[in-house]
């Protein structure tokens, strides 16, 4: 049970608790003070109101001096009496009334209307009657208090309220009962941080596969939502420490193939010392291809870690192109590769300059490394509005279709035994590409004859 | 002059061995993928596979089990040094013995001279009791480097005889790992080495269980191993 366990079933507890002794001693204090007869009772008092229905539909329909006399001979009933007030206030057979209870009456009519033992009724003359009954015992002679109308709610039995439960039983039980329920709605609410709390526990020792959300299925609120995005959390984690991992395996093995042919050649050079010269040769073209690759690298975790686009600089994109093709046509020439580029007028992109150019270069090199000799490579830009699009085709081999989806990956070569590359061109193509939200892909021509590389840059 | 079997994808690695091993009067072929190699191997006609764990066409430990089905030649794996996971699953493959890449070629041909001399018949240069042993139900003979349980052939490795050699010549004693893998592999062993223990499961398997279903060689926890004598 963790701390916030507590601190909801104390709040909640304490809650109770003080609604408790709100409510209860309110409750009690009225419950003390029924003995005074304007005490609210739950039902309806039928004897008052049988008593004066039938008068108030007499005054209602009958002349006012039938009225009266009726009045005057009515019996009382069950101890209560007919009063009948004119707008005066005054009492049609002149009895005498006190003005507070007049007042009473008048207050509870107000409060309640046309019930119980208080009605308002006009005449066929058009007279604004009162009526109201009240209890003969009241008026008894000695009797302190005026007398006082029934209620319009009364208690079906008159007779002493029953006594109050104990206090201390009360107190107990509820005591009880708000522990129980507080410390369930607790438990309820700290359940799923609890679930949260272990899944962090466990993430943090390294146990990336752990999930959620299958524990906490059943509930249906914020938590549940917390809980999915923690899911979905540590499964991006999961898989970006596993390609890290991945790279690391791949980096390891890449490096050792050539300090395993630097280790030979030493090893060649001290049984043949005539060989010297040509280990040394040797040795420095190992070194080359080992700072090459840990050059790109270097170059790959620059371009992950380069900042969102917000940070870009404004790149006028054709001149890029042309200081591009430029670098890369010395290559070309070599192998007597034609390399086919219009430029277009200029215009601007926002981006990192460095690595759009790093990522057009190592795929037009790619493309150089592919072309059979006097052969020719057309790049191709189209511009729309909301796009650019960029298109390098050779005519070289291709790749094989099942290949095609993987030669973006860390490391992969087609031709396992080329050792004349990092390996990484194309990878960090398609990071750098991403880095500025494109996308890259990669098709056969038609024909077979040739690689197409698209990329494809929002402007 | 002994032929040796390179099966490596690496072109320069390769030459570079292949320079160094004729200089030592070794016979060497190469082959730079798995379908060539695994078929040079099946041939007979070497007395050592160098086979390369990483292999363009197929894995080096699926190379070495279809090798191992019909051939007992010695074959030396090179691993990448720390693969710990590699080296085992390759040693249960039925490989003899592996050597880390990278490697000076000195120490691969210290293996392979290792390797060859254990499994050179021996000589009649001992006596008549050193030339067969005979534990229980095994049989070894050590001029012909041919076993038999319960008069049937065991089909083992030159390692594995080499093990259950020494085993037997000490039947009933226990034989520290170190001196298994002197007198096997002919080297020391080193530190997290498990190629003694990948051996002798492997040798277990291919001997019978006991009738009261104990193995016939015990392991002696932190001190080595130890082949029941009698019956």
């Amino acid at each position: 049970m963790g701390r916030l366990f507590w601190k909801f079933f104390l709040t909640f507890w304490l809650t109770l608790i003080i609604v408790a002794i709100v409510v209860g001693s309110g409750v009690r204090l009225r419950y003390l003070s029924s003995d005074n007869a304007d005490v609210q009772q739950p039902l309806l008092d039928h004897h008052a109101e049988m008593f004066i229905s039938p008068i108030a539909s007499l005054a209602q329909h009958a002349d006012s001096d039938s009225f009266k006399r009726y009045l005057a001979e009515s019996q009382s009933f069950q101890g209560m009496k007919v009063y009948v007030l004119d707008v005066n206030d005054h009492d049609l057979l002149d009895r005498p009334l006190e003005a507070e209870l007049i007042d009473e009456v008048k207050r509870q009519f107000q409060l309640y209307g046309n019930k119980g033992s208080v009605r308002q009724v006009t005449t066929p003359q058009n007279q604004q009657l009162f009526l109201f009954a009240v209890k003969l015992d009241k008026l008894l002679p000695g009797a302190n208090k005026p007398p006082m109308p029934p209620p319009p709610f009364a208690g079906k039995h008159n007779g002493p309220p029953p006594p109050p439960p104990p206090l201390l039983l009360l107190i107990t039980v509820g005591i009880v009962a708000s522990l129980i329920f507080s410390g369930l709605l607790a438990w309820y609410f700290t359940k799923p941080i609890r679930h949260l709390r272990n899944a962090f526990t466990a993430v943090s020792q390294g146990k990336l596969d752990t999930r959620i959300s299958g524990v906490m299925h059943n509930r249906k609120d914020e938590l549940t939502e917390l809980g999915l995005n923690f899911d979905d959390m540590v499964s991006k984690l999961q898989g970006l420490i596993s390609s890290q991992q991945q790279l690391l395996y791949d980096v390891s093995h890449e490096l050792r193939s050539p300090l395993a042919r630097m280790h030979a050649a030493i090893g060649v050079a001290q049984q043949q010392p005539e060989k010297r010269q040509q280990t040394f040769e040797r040795l420095e073209n190992e070194i080359k291809r080992i700072s090459d690759l840990i050059g790109e690298l270097l170059m790959l975790s620059y371009v992950e870690n380069t900042d969102n686009l917000h940070s870009g600089e404004k790149i006028n994109f054709p001149e890029l192109m042309n200081e591009i093709i430029e670098d890369t046509r010395y290559e070309a020439d070599e192998k007597n590769i034609n390399i086919s580029f219009e430029n277009s007028p200029s215009f601007l992109i926002v981006g990192f300059e460095e690595l759009l150019r790093r990522a057009i270069e190592n795929i037009i090199r790619n493309a150089i490394k592919f072309s059979p000799p006097t052969s020719s490579i057309s790049v191709v830009m189209t511009e729309t509005n909301e796009q650019l699009s960029l298109t390098i085709s050779d005519q070289g081999p291709g790749v094989a279709e099942e290949y095609l989806p993987a030669i973006f990956n860390p490391f992969f070569r087609i031709d396992k035994q080329s050792n004349d590359s990092s390996g990484l061109g194309l990878a960090i193509a398609l990071r750098a590409i991403e880095k500025h939200n494109g996308a890259i892909t990669a098709t056969n021509k038609t024909d077979g004859k040739g690689l197409i590389i698209s990329i494809n840059l929002p402007l | 002059m002994e032929k040796i079997l390179i099966i490596d994808d690496d072109i320069e690695l390769t030459s570079l061995f292949e320079d160094y091993l004729v200089k030592e009067y070794f016979f060497v072929d190469i082959a730079y993928d798995g379908s060539t190699g695994l078929e040079a191997a099946l041939s007979s006609k070497y007395d050592l596979i160098i086979l390369d764990m990483m292999l363009p066409d197929m894995v080096g430990t699926d190379l070495l089990v279809k090798l191992r089905q019909k051939s007992t030649v010695p074959v030396l794996m090179f691993t990448a040094k720390g693969d710990d996971l590699d080296r085992i699953i390759g040693l249960e493959s039925g490989a003899d013995d592996y050597v880390e890449k990278p490697c000076s070629p000195r120490e691969l041909v210290a293996r392979i001279r290792a390797i060859l001399r254990r499994v050179k018949p021996q000589s009649a240069t001992g006596n008549e009791s050193r030339q067969t042993l005979h534990i229980g139900p095994l049989n070894l003979s050590s001029s012909s480097r041919k076993a038999s349980w319960f008069k049937r052939d065991l089909n083992l490795t030159s390692v594995e005889f080499s093990l259950l050699e020494a085993l037997a010549q000490q039947a009933g004693q226990v034989v520290s790992k170190n001196n298994l893998s002197e007198h096997a592999l002919g080297r020391k062993l080193v530190r997290y080495d498990r190629s003694i223990d990948v051996h002798i499961s492997s040798i277990r398997r291919k001997l019978d269980q006991h009738k009261d279903e104990r193995s016939y060689i015990q392991t002696v926890r932190g001190k080595g191993y130890q082949l029941i004598k009698g019956e």
